[in-house]
C-alpha cells in the first residue's frame, strides 16, 4: 500500500458543495410537504381513513293526474368487492366461488374488468336475488372484502307500459358523460335516456349522498362515521296530466296495431293519454338487460323505441283539408254556400284527379265537402287560393314546427312552401297543390301536431301547448309547483272560419252522410274529420281527429293507424271506443 | 501468528467510532419503523421485523469480514473479482428458473439474491485499482476510456435486466470516482453532453441554448479545430435524431418512458404510490403523528411501505424533526467518509472510500427523492433503513469496505 495519494483537495470541496446542494433539495421539498402543505396533506390523510361510499339518491316518482303512483323505485342489490381488501383475504374468493358455482378466475376477471381503483369497490355481480342476498348478509363477516350495494330500479304500476311517455333510464353514455361532467355526473350514473325521464332529468335526478365508512388497519369496514354522513336528496316527483285508467285502456285498444293515439284537453293542452304502438316495457332497461332482449327491441322491424305520437311524420290526408277551409274564409275567397260540382274527377290540364268517390258527389258547398270529404271541391278551392296564404295558415295552425310538448326528440313534419318547392322540384306547377290541399304528397305531420291543430279548432282559436307534466313536487321545499303553459288566442283566425270548420266537422260525425257517422257517440256532440294518407309502399295510413263540444267534456282525440287503410275504417272506430270509455269513466270519477 | 491477531485487534481498535454510532442510530430507526409498518399486516408479512433483526446480525458479520480483508488482496484480485461479477449478472439471462419476470434474481439452492447488488463492490474495486495504477495522464482523454468501458459493460447488462435504478447507481459510482480522481472537468462534460442533448432536443429553444453552451464549452477546451467540429457535430446529430426516433416509437412505449421520468402520469400505478407517499410525509408535519399512529401507514395507503417507502412511514410518524436528524446523520457520515478519502495517504484506499460513499449517497438521494415526488420511482431502497436482506448486506459491506479503506 504505497501508492501515493495525489487527490486534489479542491475536488473534495466540490463534492461537499454538491452534497450540500443535494441534501438541500431534499430538505426544501420535505419542508414544503411537511410544513408548508401540512394542513392540506393532513386533511387528505384524514380523508383516507374513511372509505367514501355513495348513497344513491332515489329518482323522483311519477304520478298520474289523480296522484296515483305510476313509476316508482325498487331496490336491486349488487355484489361488489374491494380489490385491496380481498387481496388480503383470498379465501373469500373460494367461498364466493363455492356459493355461486363460478370459478375463481372468472370472478377475478370480472373484478379486474370493473376495477376503478385498488381501494374502490368493483362490481362483481348485478341483481342479486333475495335468497342469495340473505345468505350473503348472514355470512358477511366471513366474506371479507365484499359489500352489497343497493341500487334503485324503476318499477311501473301494473296495467300499462306508458313507455313512450316515461321513456327509460340507463347508465350514462360516454358521450353524455363528457357533456354533463360539470353537472357532477360520473361513469355508471343513471340518467334518463328517453321520454319524461330524459326531458325532466334535472328534476327527477336526486343528489347522491355520501357515507364515510371507517376502515381499520387491515382495510375492513368497522362502521360508519355518522357525523360525516351526507344524506341523499331524493329526486323530485312529477305529477302528469295522464289519466292512468284511460292510458291503460288506450294502450290495450291499439296494442295490436302500429300507430298512436292522443287524448288531449283542448282547453288547456293537458294530455290525458298518449300511446304509441308497438311499445316496450321500460322496466327492463333499469335491470341488467340481456343482449338478446336489447336486440329484440332495437332490431324489431316495427321500431318499438320510436314514439309515433311525436315522431311519426306522415301525410295527414283529408284532415288537412280544413287548412284550406280556414284559408278560404279568412281571405274571403269563397262563401261557405258557394258550390262546386263533383263529377267524381277533376281535369287539370291533361291530368285527371279523382275524387275518392268515383261516382261523384254532385253539387257541394263547403259543409258538404267537409262532410263527404270531397276531393274535387277542394281541388277547385285550392286553385282559387293563394298558395302563400295557405302556407301561412298551415304554419299558424302549428304545422312545420314543434308543438313543444315536454318530450325529447319531437319531429316537426313538413309544410311545403315556395322555397321548399323550388329546392325540391325546381320548376313546379299547380298540379302539386291539388295533392297538397287534400293532405297528400310532401306535407308531413305528426300526431301531436294534429292534436294541437284540432285543439285550436275545438277551442275556437286558442293555441295551447300540449303537455304531460301538470305539477312538480319539490321534496326540499315540500312544495307543489303547478306548471304553467302558454295559451294564446290566435288573432289572425276569426270565429267565423272556426265556426265553418266546426260545422263541417260536426256533420262528418253527426250528418247523415258524414264519413265518420258510424263512429259517432250520442250525447257527446262529437266533431271529427277522417283522413287517409296514400302510401305508395303498402296499405294507406288512417287518421282521425275529433273533439267533443260538450262543455263538461272538452277532450280532443287524434288517432293514427299505420297501414290502417282508411280513416273511417280503422282510426275513427278507435276514437269512438275511447270516447265511450272515457265518458263512462268521466261520469264515474265525478 | 500472534502478530496477525494483534493487527486485526488493532484494526478494530482504531475503527471510526462515529461511523459506527451513526450506522446504529439508523438501524434503530429502521427497526422501529419496520415494526410499525408491519405490525398490522397479515401473518405472511408480520415476521418481517424479526427477519430484519436477523439480517442486521448477518450484516454485522459481513461488515466484520469485509473490514478485516486485506486490501492488498483486493488490489491483486480486482480483475478476477470484476470478471466474476460480470459473469454473475449475465447469469440470470440464462437461468430459466429466475423467479421474477425480470432477470434480476438468481436462485442458488435456498438463497435467492440480487446479483446486481454485488456488482457495486466489484466495480468500485476495479475502478479503484485502475485509478491507482494507471500510467495514462489525467490530462489526456485516453485516461477516461478504460474506466468508461469497464463501467459500461455492467451498466448495460443491468439496464437490460431491466433495472434502471441500479444502472444509475453504477453510473454514479463511475462518475463519482472519475471526478474525485481529478480528471479534467471537460472530459466529464463530454460524457454528459450527449445525455443533455437528448433531453434538450424536445424543446427547440432549449436546444438552441444548449447548442450555444456546447459550442462555447467545447471551443474553450478543445485545442484543435477538427476535434472541436467532431464533438460538436456529433452532439447536434444526436439532438436531431432524437425527436425523429421518439416519433417512430409506439405511443405505449413513449408512455412508459414518460412514466419513468414522471410517475404522476400514471396515477393508478407508480403515480398512486407517490401521491399517497407525499400525503403520508406531509401529514406528518413537524412533530409527526406519533409512533404507530401513522394512518397512511397503517391503512396501507402506502405501498412497499417497509421497503422502498420506509422514509414515508418515518416522516408520517416522527415528523420533520426526525427526518431532519436522519438527513443530518447521513450527511455527517458521508462528509466524514469523503474527508477520510481525501486525507488518506493510500490512493487505492481513498478510491475505495469514494466509490462506497458515492454509492450510498446516491441511494439516499434517489430513494428520498422518489418518496417526495422529485425523482421517478425506481425502487431503490434507503441505506440501513429499508427492509430487505440483500440491500442491508450491501450497506454493511460498503461500510466495511469504506472503514477498511480508512484503516492502515
Amino acid at each position: 500500500m504505497h501508492s501515493q495519494n495525489d487527490l486534489d483537495s479542491n475536488r473534495f470541496v466540490i463534492i461537499v458543495i454538491t452534497m450540500i446542494i443535494l441534501f438541500s433539495i431534499l430538505l426544501i421539498k420535505i419542508y414544503d410537504l411537511q410544513i408548508v402543505k401540512y394542513y392540506d396533506l393532513y386533511s387528505k390523510s384524514i380523508e383516507n381513513i374513511y372509505r367514501k361510499i355513495d348513497i344513491l339518491a332515489p329518482r323522483g316518482k311519477i304520478l298520474d293526474r289523480y296522484n296515483r303512483v305510476i313509476l316508482y323505485n325498487n331496490s336491486s342489490y349488487n355484489l361488489v368487492v374491494y380489490p385491496a381488501e380481498i387481496h388480503e383475504y383470498p379465501e373469500t374468493w373460494n367461498k364466493l366461488s363455492q356459493y355461486f358455482q363460478v370459478p375463481v378466475s372468472k370472478f377475478k376477471n370480472t373484478m379486474n374488468k370493473n376495477m376503478v381503483g385498488y381501494y374502490f369497490p368493483a362490481l362483481l355481480k348485478e341483481n342479486i336475488d333475495y335468497q342469495t342476498l340473505t345468505y350473503l348478509y348472514e355470512h358477511i363477516l366471513e366474506l371479507q372484502g365484499i359489500d352489497l350495494v343497493a341500487k334503485p330500479v324503476r318499477k311501473i304500476k301494473k296495467g300499462a307500459n306508458v313507455a313512450h311517455i316515461i321513456g327509460y333510464t340507463n347508465q350514462i353514455g360516454k358521450k353524455d358523460l363528457k357533456v354533463k361532467k360539470n353537472k357532477k355526473y360520473k361513469a355508471g350514473d343513471i340518467v334518463g335516456w328517453k321520454g319524461i325521464e330524459k326531458e325532466y332529468e334535472d328534476i327527477l335526478r336526486g343528489q347522491n349522498g355520501t357515507k364515510y365508512m371507517k376502515i381499520n388497519a387491515v382495510g375492513q369496514n368497522i362502521g360508519e362515521e355518522y357525523s360525516k354522513r351526507i344524506e341523499p336528496i331524493p329526486g323530485n316527483d312529477l305529477i302528469l296530466t295522464i289519466d292512468w285508467d284511460l292510458q291503460s285502456y288506450v294502450e290495450s285498444l291499439i296494442k295490436d296495431t302500429s300507430g298512436a293515439a292522443i287524448v288531449i284537453n283542448y282547453l288547456n293542452g293537458e294530455i290525458l293519454s298518449l300511446a304509441s304502438m308497438p311499445d316496450f316495457n321500460p322496466e327492463i332497461f333499469s335491470t341488467n338487460l340481456s343482449d338478446k332482449k336489447w336486440k329484440d327491441i332495437v332490431y324489431n322491424p316495427k321500431y318499438p323505441l320510436y314514439n309515433r305520437a311525436i315522431q311519426a311524420e306522415y301525410p295527414p290526408g283529408s284532415v288537412y283539408k280544413l287548412v284550406a277551409v280556414i284559408t278560404s274564409q279568412e281571405e274571403d275567397v269563397i262563401s261557405p254556400y258557394f258550390t262546386f260540382n263533383c263529377p267524381g274527377y277533376y281535369r287539370f290540364g291533361r291530368r285527371i284527379f279523382h275524387c275518392w268517390d268515383r261516382s261523384g258527389h254532385g253539387s257541394e258547398n263547403i259543409y258538404d265537402a267537409i262532410e263527404h270529404s270531397c276531393n274535387v271541391y277542394f281541388y277547385n278551392l285550392m286553385l282559387k287560393l293563394d298558395f302563400d296564404k295557405w302556407v301561412k295558415y298551415s304554419k299558424i295552425l302549428g304545422f312545420g314546427q314543434p308543438t313543444d310538448i315536454d318530450l325529447p326528440n319531437e319531429k316537426i313534419g313538413n309544410v311545403p312552401d315556395r322555397e321548399y318547392m323550388k329546392k325540391t322540384y325546381g320548376r313546379w306547377g299547380k298540379g302539386y297543390l291539388l295533392n297538397f290541399v287534400i293532405g297528400q304528397g310532401d306535407i308531413l305531420v305528426t300526431p301531436i301536431q294534429l292534436a294541437r291543430y284540432v285543439s285550436i279548432i275545438a277551442s275556437n282559436g286558442f293555441d295551447i301547448q300540449p303537455h304531460l307534466v301538470k305539477a312538480i313536487y319539490y321534496h326540499k321545499k315540500n312544495e307543489l309547483e303547478k306548471k304553467k303553459y302558454p295559451k294564446e288566442k290566435i288573432e289572425s283566425i276569426s270565429e267565423h272560419s272556426m265556426n265553418v270548420v266546426r260545422e263541417g266537422m260536426r256533420r262528418v260525425m253527426q250528418g247523415e252522410e258524414g264519413t265518420g257517422r258510424h263512429s259517432n257517440v250520442e250525447n257527446l256532440d262529437i266533431h271529427g274529420k277522417t283522413g287517409t294518407a296514400q302510401n305508395p309502399h303498402g296499405k294507406d295510413h288512417a287518421w282521425f281527429i275529433g273533439f267533443s263540444e260538450k262543455p263538461s267534456f272538452p277532450y280532443a282525440i287524434v288517432v293514427f293507424v299505420e297501414n290502417g287503410e282508411g280513416g273511417s275504417k280503422t282510426a275513427a272506430p278507435i276514437a269512438k271506443k275511447i270516447y265511450k270509455y272515457y265518458w263512462n269513466l268521466h261520469n264515474n270519477e265525478k | 501468528m500472534k502478530n496477525k491477531y494483534s493487527t486485526i485487534i488493532n484494526k478494530f481498535a482504531e475503527i471510526d467510532i462515529y461511523s459506527i454510532i451513526i450506522i446504529f442510530s439508523l438501524i434503530t430507526i429502521s427497526l422501529l419503523s419496520i415494526y410499525s409498518a408491519t405490525i398490522y399486516k397479515t401473518p405472511s408479512d408480520s415476521n418481517d421485523f424479526i427477519k430484519q433483526m436477523v439480517w442486521v446480525g448477518i450484516g454485522i458479520i459481513i461488515f466484520i469480514i469485509v473490514y478485516s480483508i486485506n486490501k492488498k488482496l483486493l488490489l491483486e484480485y480486482a480483475i478476477f473479482i470484476y470478471l466474476i461479477g460480470v459473469a454473475l449478472i449475465i447469469l440470470p439471462f440464462f437461468t430459466s428458473g429466475s423467479t421474477e419476470a425480470t432477470n434480476r434474481w438468481v436462485k442458488l439452492g435456498f438463497i435467492q439474491f440480487q446479483t446486481a447488488e454485488y456488482m457495486k463492490f466489484f466495480l468500485i474495486i476495479i475502478l479503484a485499482k485502475y485509478f491507482t495504477e494507471t500510467n495514462i495522464s489525467k490530462y489526456s482523454f485516453l485516461y477516461v476510456l478504460p474506466p468508461l468501458i469497464i463501467s459500461l459493460i455492467p451498466i448495460g447488462i443491468v439496464f437490460a435486466q431491466p433495472d434502471l435504478g441500479t444502472s444509475i447507481i453504477l453510473l454514479m459510482i463511475f462518475g463519482g470516482m472519475l471526478f474525485a480522481s481529478g480528471v479534467r472537468l471537460y472530459y466529464i462534460f463530454l460524457l454528459i453532453a450527449p445525455i443533455i442533448t437528448i433531453f434538450a432536443a424536445f424543446n427547440q429553444t432549449v436546444f438552441y441554448i444548449w447548442g450555444v453552451v456546447l459550442a462555447v464549452v467545447i471551443f474553450a477546451n478543445q485545442s484543435n479545430l477538427l476535434s472541436f467540429a467532431g464533438v460538436f457535430i456529433g452532439n447536434i446529430l444526436i439532438g436531431i435524431i432524437t425527436p425523429f426516433i421518439w416519433d417512430r416509437i409506439l405511443p405505449y412505449q413513449q408512455q412508459r418512458i414518460l412514466t419513468l421520468f414522471n410517475a404522476n402520469l400514471d396515477p393508478r400505478g407508480a403515480g398512486y404510490q407517490v401521491i399517497q407517499s407525499k400525503i403520508a410525509i406531509g401529514s406528518g408535519g413537524f412533530w409527526g403523528k406519533g409512533y404507530l399512529n401513522g394512518t397512511q401507514t397503517h391503512l396501507k395507503f402506502l405501498p412497499e411501505q417497509h421497503t422502498d417507502f420506509i422514509f414515508s412511514v418515518i416522516s408520517e410518524e416522527f415528523g420533520f424533526i426526525v427526518v431532519f436528524v436522519i438527513l443530518a446523520l447521513f450527511f455527517t457520515m458521508f462528509y466524514r467518509w469523503y474527508k477520510m478519502a481525501f486525507k488518506n495517504t493510500d490512493k487505492f484506499s481513498a478510491m475505495l472510500i469514494i466509490g462506497g460513499t458515492t454509492t450510498l449517497l446516491f441511494h439516499v438521494f434517489i430513494n428520498i427523492g422518489m418518496t417526495i415526488g422529485l425523482l421517478p420511482v425506481t425502487g431503490k431502497p434507503l441505506p440501513f433503513i429499508s427492509y430487505g436482506g440483500s440491500f442491508l448486506i450491501t450497506c454493511f459491506g460498503l461500510a466495511g469496505l469504506i472503514l477498511n479503506g480508512n484503516s492502515d
